[in-house]
C-alpha cells in the first residue's frame, strides 16, 4: 500500500496526458481498491439502501491518490475510470451468479439470492451492459452518462461534473437513454 | 437493432427530447410538424416515447450494490505475530458462540487489548451488524471501574468488524463459583460491583440483558469487571414475536444454553421488550447463586427453566445455607419479583441496599478501621489532567488552569449525591429554556480516531467532513476525515510546531487554522483548501490567530493577547487581513478569550459575536457569555450562575442562534464535557460521564458535532538504580497518580482522584494495603510527608481557594496553613520538619515562594524577585530547588538553588528547550541531593533527566521510550517510584440522535 498512491498518481497524471498505457495499469489497482471500500460499505449500509457509489468512489480516490500531486480535473478522470470498472465489476458477478443459478455446480445459492437477486438484478445488468455497448456506437457521451449514473451510481450533478456538460445536459441524454435500452431490452427478451 | 446514422440520431434526439415535455395531444401535432414525411424517422422517435412510458423506475437504482455484496469474504485464523490494523496477536484465548478472542498487543500504546471476531453467521446480516457496532459503539463510550473496557469498535483492512477491548487476567465468576463455595460478604462485595457496573451503564442508557456468571470476570486483586455491555442484542431477534427463549437461538453447547436461560428475566422468557430492569433481574439470579450453591430456576431442560423463570417462585437462599441474613434474602427476593414494576426500579437501589448491608455485616464483625481500606480499588479512573496540560501547553491564561484539576471517583455514594444534585440543578435551568429543549437529548456517539492522538477537530459545514491535529512524537500533522468512509487524508504532514483553532470556512472549501512555529509565541492565520487541491497553506494575516470567519466568509473574528499592556482585544478584520478594527478591549485578569483556541462565534447575520468571557473573583476563573453588536457596540453579558463554568474551548452558535455549543468544565466537576448553553444563561450537558471532552465544533444544521474525548491509563512502578530494565508495576487498571512522595515510613504518599474528588492516598512499595487518608468533596493535591514522619501538609481548596494544608499523618486533624488570595501550592517541609516552603500566586498572575510555620502564622516570601515555582527541599536539608524565571515576556525557565542556611540562591542551571515548563511542572532531588530531576520530552517520549549540582551538562536517568511520566520520586535509598501511562485523545462524533 505504501507505494500505491505514489504509482496510481503517477498513472492518472500520464493517463491526463494521453498515455493509454498508463489506464492499462491503472484499472486493476483501483478495481482492488473499490473492491476493498465496495466490501466494507456494504456492512455499514442498511439492506434497502442504496450504496452511496459517490463516497465509495472517494474513498478509494483519497486513499490512493496523493492529491496533492494531481489537478481538480484528475479528479473527474479519475471518476470516469472508477465508472467503468464499477461496471467491469457488476457484470463480472452479474455472470458469475447467473452460471450459478443455470446449474453451475457446488455455490451454495440461498433461496432468496437466486430467485429474486439473479433474476431481477443481475438479469438486467448483464443485458444493459450489452446494450449499452450498442448504444456506445451510436452515442458515446449517452452511454458514458448511463455507465456513471447506473453503474457508478453517481447523481445528475456529479455525471455533469465527470462529462464537463450541463446538469441539463445530462437529464436528457439520461432519458433518451433509459427509453433506448429498455426497447432494446425489451425487444431482446421477448 | 437497426444501424442509424449519426444524422438521424441526433434528429430523433432532438425531437424525442422535445416531445417529452409535451402533453399526448400537443406531441401529436408536434411529431407531425417535426418529422413530416419522414415514417422511419417518426416511428423511431413514437417507439422511443412509448418506451419511455414504460421505463420509468428502469435503471433507477444503481446496480452498485449487488455487486459488492459478492465481494465479502470470510476470516480465516489468525496466528501470533500476525497484525491486525495496529494489534500484533499474541494468542488466541478464547472461541465460541460470539466469535474469536485473542490477546494481542497495541502496537501504538503498548498495552495488551483482548480483540474479538465475530462470528461469520452473524456478520452476514448487515442489519444486526449496524445494530451490534452501535452497541458496542454506545459500550465503548462507558468509563467505569467495574466496565471492561472497550477501547475500538473496528474493522480489519478487508472488513472483518471486531472489538477491542481491555484485556482482564483473572477468572470467571463461573470458574470462582466451581473452585469452591462463596461466602456472604465476599459474594456482596462482588455483587456490589456488578451493580455499581450496571448502574453506570443504565444512566448511560445501556441494558447489559445477559448479566451470568461468565460475564463477571474477578481479577487476581479482587476488582470485578463485567464484560459484554450491550452485546447480547446481537444474538437476539429483533422482534421476537411469538417467539419465547429469544437468546435461545444461539448454536452454542447445551451446557451454554442452560446458562443463559438460567439468567434470563419473565420479559426475556417471553420475548417481549426488556428494559434496565432485566438487569436487576439476572443480577439478583447471581446473587442467589453465588450464595445458594445453584440457582433459583432449575430444570431439566431449558424449556423447563423458562417455565419455572415465569412461573414459580425460587426457593428461599435459607433453604440452602444457613444463616443468610434476612436483608439479603429481601434484597434478591426484591430483584426476583416477576412483575419488574414491583422490582428495583433502579439497579443503583439496589447497590445501595448491598452495600448497607455489607457496612452492616462489617460492623458486626467491628472490622471497620479508621481509614477506609481501599485494597486496588482506586484503579479504574481515568483522565484529565494531562489532558489538559496539553490544553495547557497551548497555553496564555498562565493561572486559571490551577483550578482545573479534575477528578472522579468510585465512591458511589458520593457521586450519585453529586450527579443527582447537579442533574436536578440543570434541569432546573432547562425547564424554563427553550433554546436548548430538544438538541441533542439523545446522542450517538462515534469515535472517529482510535490512536489516541487526535488534539483537535472541527467537522465541516455540511457534516461530510471532519478535520483533526494530531500529535505525535513531539510532532503535530493536519488530516483530513471523510465521515462516511473511513479516508483519512494527511493535508498538513508532521512537523515540529503547534496547531490550534481548527475551522471549516462556512463554504467548506478551506480549513482555516491557527499555527505557532516551534519556540514562536505568535500564532498565525493559515488556510488551506479542504479537498484535492495540494495547495500549500496561506497565511491570512499577520496578527494573532486562530480566528473565526464570519458567515458570509468575508471577515474573521479574533483575540489579541497583549502582554504588555496586559490586555485581550477583540479584532475583527477582513479575511485578507485588511480593515483591522478593535471591537472589545478588556484589561487582564477579565480575559476575552480562554486560550487560543476558545475562538468567538459570529450570529447568522454577520451583526453580532458571542464569545466565552473570563471573569474573575475570589472563587477563581470563571466564563460567562458575551455578546457584541458589531455596529452599535451594545455589549451584554450573559451569567451562566449558578453554574461556574472553566476552560471554554471555542463557542459555536446553534442555526436558531440561541443554543450554543462549547466545551468546558464545570467548577468542582470531574471533567470538561460538551454543554449547551441557551442565550437565557440556561445550561445541559450534551456529554456526561468520565472522559474529559475538549473543543467542540457543530454542522451547519446541528444535527452533529465532534469533539475530543481524552482518557488517562498511568500505573505506578518501583524501579531499582534507575534501571527501567528492572521496574517492576505495582498497581493494574487504569488508574490515575500525581504527586508522589517516599516516606520517612517506606510507604508511597500520592494524590488521586479515584474517591469522587481528588484525595490523599498512601500505599506500601510493593502495591498492597492502599489506605485512603483524606475525604470529603474537594480537591486535595500534592501531599509531602514531614521529615520526623508527624505531618503530612498538602493543597486543598476546602476553604474555597486552594490553600496548605496540614494533617497528622493518618490523615486526622486537618489544619489550615495560609489563607492568602487566590492561592498556594505544592507544599514542602524544611529538614527540621517546622516550617512549610510553598509556592504562591499572588495577585496580578506572579509566582513567588514562600514558607509557613507547621503551626501556621504569617507566611514570608523566600524567592528573590521574578518567577519561582515548585520548590523542593534536598534529602540532607541543605538546598531548595525551584523553576525560575525573571518575570519578563518570553524569559526563559532555569532551575535555580538556594541555600536553606543563608537564603541566597547559590546555581542556576539552563535547561533544554524540551523541557515544558509550567505551573505544576515537577522537580525532585535525587536521593543523594546530588541534582534535581525533571522530566524531558523529546521527540514526544518523556524521561528523567538530571542537573548535578557540579554544573555537569544534564544526564538522561531513565531509558523509556514510550509513554508519558505523570509524577516520581526517590526513596532514601536510591528506589525510584514513577506513575507512567497515556493519555488519549480521540475524536468523536456525536450525532443527534433526535433528528
Amino acid at each position: 500500500m505504501s507505494e500505491t498512491p505514489q504509482n496510481v498518481t503517477q498513472l492518472l497524471i500520464g493517463w491526463g496526458k494521453g498515455d493509454k498505457e498508463a489506464l492499462d495499469q491503472l484499472l486493476p489497482l483501483v478495481y482492488d481498491e473499490l473492491r476493498r471500500q465496495a466490501a466494507r460499505y456494504l456492512r455499514r449500509e442498511r439492506p434497502g439502501h442504496t450504496l452511496q457509489t459517490t463516497a465509495l468512489i472517494h474513498e478509494a480516490y483519497i486513499r490512493l491518490v496523493d492529491q496533492k500531486r494531481v489537478q481538480w480535473q484528475n479528479r473527474a478522470h479519475f471518476f470516469g475510470i472508477a465508472a467503468q470498472l464499477m461496471r467491469r465489476i457488476l457484470v463480472d458477478h452479474a455472470r458469475s451468479r447467473h452460471r450459478v443459478k443455470r446449474g453451475g455446480s457446488d455455490v451454495r445459492v440461498s433461496l432468496a439470492e437466486a430467485s429474486l437477486t439473479v433474476k431481477a438484478r443481475d438479469l438486467d445488468v448483464l443485458a444493459i451492459d450489452e446494450a449499452l455497448d450498442h448504444l456506445a456506437q451510436v452515442d458515446e457521451r449517452q452511454a458514458k452518462v448511463v455507465e456513471l449514473r447506473f453503474f457508478s451510481g453517481l447523481s445528475v450533478e456529479e455525471t455533469a461534473e465527470v462529462l464537463q456538460i450541463s446538469p441539463a445536459t445530462v437529464k436528457r441524454e439520461w432519458s433518451m437513454a433509459k427509453a433506448w435500452l429498455h426497447r432494446e431490452i425489451s425487444n431482446d427478451q421477448s | 437493432m437497426t444501424r442509424v446514422s449519426l444524422q438521424q440520431w441526433q434528429q430523433a434526439k432532438e425531437i424525442f427530447t422535445e416531445a417529452l415535455q409535451l402533453s399526448d395531444a400537443a406531441q401529436k401535432e408536434f411529431l407531425d410538424r417535426a418529422c413530416g414525411e419522414d415514417t422511419a424517422l417518426r416511428n423511431e422517435v413514437e417507439s422511443l416515447l412509448n418506451s419511455y412510458q414504460h421505463a420509468a423506475s428502469f435503471m433507477e437504482v444503481p446496480a452498485v450494490e449487488s455487486a459488492a455484496e459478492s465481494l465479502l469474504n470470510e476470516t480465516s485464523q489468525l496466528t501470533p505475530g500476525q497484525r491486525i490494523k495496529h494489534y500484533e496477536i499474541v494468542e488466541q484465548i478464547g472461541e465460541g458462540g460470539m466469535g474469536e478472542v485473542y490477546l494481542a498487543r497495541d502496537t501504538i500504546l503498548g498495552r495488551r487489548v483482548a480483540l474479538k471476531f465475530l462470528p461469520g453467521y452473524l456478520r452476514s446480516d448487515p442489519d444486526r451488524l449496524r445494530r451490534f457496532q452501535q452497541e458496542a459503539r454506545a459500550a465503548s463510550t462507558l468509563s467505569h471501574p467495574n466496565v471492561c473496557v472497550i477501547h475500538e469498535v473496528g474493522e480489519t483492512d478487508d472488513g472483518h468488524p471486531f472489538i477491542t477491548m481491555e484485556y482482564i487476567e483473572g477468572r470467571t465468576l463461573r470458574e470462582r463459583m466451581n473452585s469452591g463455595s462463596i461466602a456472604v460478604n465476599e459474594a456482596l462485595e462482588i455483587s456490589v460491583q456488578v451493580a455499581e457496573a450496571l448502574s453506570a451503564a443504565h444512566e448511560a442508557g445501556i441494558v447489559h440483558r445477559d448479566i451470568k456468571p461468565e460475564n463477571i470476570m474477578i481479577r487476581k486483586d479482587g476488582y470485578v469487571k463485567v464484560l459484554d455491555f450491550g452485546l447480547a442484542k446481537l444474538t437476539e431477534h429483533r422482534k421476537p414475536t411469538g417467539m419465547t427463549m429469544s437468546t435461545l437461538i444461539m448454536p452454542s453447547s447445551p451446557g451454554a444454553v442452560m446458562g443463559t436461560a438460567a439468567y434470563m428475566s419473565p420479559e426475556q422468557a417471553r420475548g417481549v421488550d426488556v428494559d434496565a430492569r432485566t438487569d436487576v433481574w439476572s443480577l439478583g439470579v447471581v446473587i442467589y447463586e453465588m450464595i445458594a450453591g445453584e440457582p433459583p430456576f432449575v430444570g431439566e431442560t431449558p424449556t423447563d427453566v423458562v417455565v419455572a423463570i415465569v412461573d414459580r417462585e425460587p426457593a428461599a437462599i435459607a433453604e440452602h445455607l444457613e444463616n443468610v441474613p434476612e436483608e439479603l434474602e429481601r434484597i434478591v427476593r426484591k430483584a426476583l419479583r416477576k412483575d419488574q414494576t414491583l422490582r428495583y426500579q433502579f439497579v443503583k437501589e439496589m447497590a445501595i441496599d448491598l452495600r448497607a448491608l455489607q457496612k452492616d455485616l462489617e460492623i458486626d464483625r467491628s472490622t471497620a478501621p479508621r481509614s477506609r481500606e481501599i485494597g486496588s480499588r482506586q484503579a479504574g479512573v481515568r483522565k484529565t489532567r494531562a489532558a489538559f496540560e496539553r490544553t495547557n501547553r497551548i497555553r496564555s491564561l498562565g493561572v486559571g488552569r490551577s483550578k482545573s484539576l479534575a477528578f472522579v471517583g468510585i465512591a458511589i455514594a458520593v457521586l450519585a449525591v453529586i450527579s443527582i444534585t447537579l442533574f436536578g440543578l440543570y434541569k432546573w435551568k432547562t425547564a424554563k429554556s427553550p433554546a436548548i429543549v430538544g438538541r441533542f437529548q439523545r446522542i450517538n456517539v462515534t469515535k472517529l480516531t482510535t490512536n489516541g492522538s487526535a488534539i483537535y477537530a472541527a467537522i465541516s459545514p455540511d457534516g461530510k467532513y471532519v478535520s483533526y491535529i494530531k500529535s505525535e512524537g513531539g510532532k503535530e500533522s493536519l488530516w483530513l476525515r471523510q465521515i462516511s468512509t473511513t479516508a483519512n487524508v494527511e493535508i498538513i504532514s508532521a512537523k515540529d510546531g503547534h496547531y490550534a483553532g481548527l475551522m471549516f470556512a462556512p463554504d467548506g472549501n478551506f480549513i482555516y487554522y491557527g499555527y505557532a512555529a516551534p519556540a514562536d509565541e505568535v500564532w498565525q492565520i493559515y488556510k488551506v483548501p479542504t479537498l484535492g487541491v495540494g495547495a500549500t497553506p496561506v497565511r491570512v494575516n499577520p496578527e494573532e490567530g486562530p480566528a473565526s470567519i464570519s458567515r458570509d466568509g468575508k471577515r474573521m473574528a479574533f483575540v489579541r493577547f497583549d502582554r504588555t499592556k496586559r490586555a485581550d482585544f477583540l479584532k475583527v478584520a477582513n479575511v485578507d487581513g485588511s480593515n483591522e478594527q478593535i471591537v472589545a478591549t478588556r484589561s487582564w485578569p477579565e480575559r476575552l478569550s480562554y486560550d487560543i483556541s476558545a475562538t468567538p462565534a459570529w450570529t447568522n447575520n454577520d451583526q453580532t459575536l458571542t464569545l466565552a468571557m473570563i471573569n474573575n473573583d475570589t472563587a477563581g476563573f470563571y466564563f460567562n457569555l458575551y455578546e457584541i453588536d458589531l455596529d452599535s457596540r451594545a455589549e451584554k453579558t450573559i451569567p451562566l450562575a449558578p453554574l461556574r463554568f472553566e476552560q471554554p474551548s471555542r463557542i459555536t452558535l446553534l442555526p436558531d442562534g440561541n443554543g450554543i455549543v462549547t466545551s468546558g468544565k464545570v467548577q468542582g466537576a470531574s471533567f470538561a464535557q460538551v454543554w449547551l448553553l441557551g442565550r437565557d444563561g440556561s445550561a445541559r450537558s450534551i456529554t456526561n460521564d468520565l472522559s474529559d471532552y475538549r473543543d467542540a465544533g457543530v454542522t451547519d444544521d446541528a444535527a452533529a458535532l465532534v469533539t475530543i474525548q481524552n482518557q488517562t491509563l498511568a500505573n505506578l512502578f518501583v524501579v531499582q538504580n534507575n534501571d527501567v530494565r528492572n521496574q517492576k508495576q505495582i498497581t493494574f487498571g487504569l488508574g490515575r497518580y500525581f504527586d508522589l512522595n517516599w516516606t520517612p515510613d517506606n510507604k508511597i504518599v500520592y494524590a488521586s482522584d479515584a474517591s469522587g474528588s481528588a484525595d490523599i492516598f498512601e500505599i506500601n512499595s510493593d502495591g498492597t494495603g492502599a489506605r485512603q487518608l483524606t475525604s470529603g468533596v474537594k480537591r486535595n493535591y500534592a501531599p509531602s510527608v514531614s521529615p520526623d514522619n508527624r505531618y503530612i501538609v498538602f493543597h486543598s481548596n476546602r476553604s474555597g481557594t486552594f490553600q496548605i494544608w496540614r494533617t497528622d499523618r493518618d490523615g486526622g486533624n486537618p489544619v489550615q496553613l495560609t489563607n492568602t488570595t487566590p492561592e498556594c501550592n505544592w507544599p514542602t517541609f524544611s529538614p527540621d520538619s517546622k516550617s512549610v516552603f510553598f509556592q504562591h500566586f499572588e495577585p496580578g498572575n506572579s509566582v513567588s515562594l514562600w514558607k509557613v510555620s507547621v503551626d501556621g502564622g504569617t507566611p514570608s516570601r523566600v524567592s528573590p524577585p521574578g518567577t519561582a515555582l515548585r520548590p523542593v527541599v534536598s534529602p540532607d536539608g541543605k538546598w531548595l530547588g525551584f523553576w525560575q524565571n525573571d518575570g519578563a515576556a518570553n524569559s526563559k525557565w532555569r532551575l535555580a538553588v538556594m541555600s536553606l542556611e543563608t537564603e541566597k540562591i547559590v546555581n542556576r542551571f539552563d535547561v533544554s528547550p524540551t523541557v515544558h515548563v509550567q505551573w505544576d511542572t515537577q522537580l525532585r532531588w535525587t536521593f543523594d541531593s546530588r541534582g534535581l530531576a525533571y522530566v524531558d520530552t523529546r521527540s514526544g517520549v518523556q524521561n528523567l533527566w538530571v542537573q548535578l549540582l557540579d554544573g555537569s551538562p544534564p544526564k538522561q536517568l531513565t531509558s523509556f521510550n514510550e509513554t508519558d511520566i505523570f509524577s516520581y520520586d526517590w526513596s532514601r535509598t536510591g528506589t525510584l517510584v514513577i506513575s507512567r501511562g497515556v493519555i488519549t485523545g480521540d475524536v468523536v462524533l456525536i450525532a443527534d440522535a433526535g433528528k
